[in-house]
């Protein structure tokens, strides 16, 4: 059973979905608490640009995402009007991604990839990117945490020693590497949904922090094992499913949320 | 402070030079936009002067309240989880045990306040910096936050931008009007 398990062609992809929709579930309650939604999605947009741009150059893909990112990531920085800043990087990396994809034959192969997230063809070199960051995440969480937590004091300062420059960059290249390789892996529309509706479902039951971030993850996890089967089942592209799995989901506990709340009233 | 002069384009305070001591205990007052907010942004790091310079005592520990903090509409943050940020330790604060388990967005104004201020004041810190702490109290947790306040250790320093007298008188703070401070006659009297 085992060895068929993995001699299936679609176990690492699976395996690498998984993870990456867990890590996504986390990312995704990081950029919630943080109120930096629209930043995530400006990034997403921008990496499909940087990937765009690579495949056109035939320049290697994930450093090139990772670059484009990162220049945005950098300019938001210290801006005082980050929301609508990061809506209009955003509009222009769809159109310079728009652009490409009409204009040159491999950009438009890559965006098909990365729009329509062709998770069950991820190649080895994928599941090494994902289990390096899940490592990495596993190793760093302690700290990431921290900055977190402390981000939520805003302009009230406390005993703790504040986190410092130093960790608040690794907060900013862990978020980085997340929304690059998610939007490599599941394709951009998945990627953001995962990002944004599982956190977002979470904070509506969540009790504390620590019970935000694990509902988080789960609820990304689920429908990420939902939108697998569903998608398989019907022979659809992955990433639209699992953009309206998830946001069913998130609909449903909000209607259980209220439907409990008025019962409990009643 | 030494030649510090405040503000965020132009300049709102003439040079400042003064300095708090181990268990002063200080209200600056004075109307709005004088820049009592301004000088303790300033002396948190999270405003640079215009010119002159501000040092802390490396062994001292300080802390701060703001202004305001408004919440998020959805905020999944327990009071516990916000005791933690602060470095505050649940035993240090009784008064807001009922609080504790509930998230920040469910709780009421007077609350939200209530807990912020007594985070600050239970830390056992050397020098407190509150600005407005008496914004939002309502009636029920007013009395609350003034026992609190009553409990500051004679050897806590405490700097303070308020207009409220109860607040005032229960810190045993003196008050000092800001243009006091712009004239150094604070200095003198210190």
């Amino acid at each position: 059973m085992l060895s068929e398990l993995l001699g299936s062609f679609l176990f690492w992809p699976f395996i690498g979905g998984l993870l990456m929709a867990a890590l996504l579930g986390l990312g995704g309650a990081a950029f919630f608490i943080k109120g930096s939604a629209w930043q995530g999605l400006a990034l997403a947009q921008t990496a499909a640009t940087g990937a765009l741009v690579a495949s056109v150059l035939a320049w290697p893909l994930v450093p090139t995402a990772l670059g484009f990112s990162g220049l945005l990531m950098g300019l938001l920085q210290n801006k005082k009007d980050q929301e609508r800043l990061a809506l209009a990087a955003f509009l222009a990396a769809l159109a310079m991604t728009t652009l490409l994809a009409s204009n040159f034959s491999q950009a438009s192969l890559a965006a098909a990839r990365w729009m329509e997230g062709q998770v069950y063809f991820l190649a080895f070199r994928d599941i090494y990117w994902i289990l390096a960051l899940s490592g990495l995440t596993l190793l760093l969480l302690p700290w990431l945490y921290r900055v977190w937590l402390l981000s939520q004091l805003g302009a009230d300062r406390g005993c703790r020693k504040p986190a410092g420059r130093l960790l608040e960059f690794l907060d900013l290249g862990w978020r980085l590497l997340l929304v690059v390789l998610g939007s490599l892996t599941l394709g951009l529309p998945a990627a953001l949904a995962g990002l944004l509706l599982p956190a977002w479902t979470a904070a509506l039951f969540a009790r504390n922090l620590k019970a935000f971030f694990l509902l988080s993850l789960v609820f990304s996890l689920t429908a990420f094992l939902l939108a697998w089967v569903l998608a398989l089942w019907g022979d659809q592209p992955f990433a639209p499913v699992l953009v309206l799995i998830a946001l069913l989901q998130g609909v449903g506990c909000y209607l259980l949320k209220h439907l409990r709340v008025r019962v409990s009233r009643g | 402070m030494t030649g510090l002069v405040l503000g965020y384009q132009q300049s709102l305070t003439p040079a400042i030079h003064w300095q708090l001591e181990k268990g002063d205990k200080w209200v600056i007052t004075g109307p709005n936009g004088c820049g009592k907010s301004l000088l303790l942004r300033t002396l948190v790091g999270q405003v640079q002067p215009l010119a002159g310079r501000y040092r802390w005592q490396s062994d001292i520990q300080w802390v701060y309240l703001a202004q305001e903090h408004p919440r998020p509409g959805l905020w999944p943050m327990s009071a516990g989880d916000w005791l933690q940020a602060m470095g505050v330790t649940e035993k240090q604060l009784e008064l807001v045990q009922p609080l504790l388990s509930k998230r920040l967005d469910q709780l009421s104004g007077g609350q939200w306040q209530l807990l912020r201020l007594a985070s600050v004041l239970a830390s056992g810190a050397d020098v407190l910096l509150l600005d407005e702490p008496s914004n939002h109290l309502d009636v029920r947790v007013r009395e609350q936050s003034l026992a609190l306040l009553k409990q500051l250790q004679p050897e806590q320093s405490l700097l303070m931008a308020s207009h409220d007298q109860e607040f005032i008188q229960a810190s045993g703070a003196k008050e000092m009007p800001m243009q006091q401070l712009w004239a150094g006659e604070v200095t003198d009297a210190l």
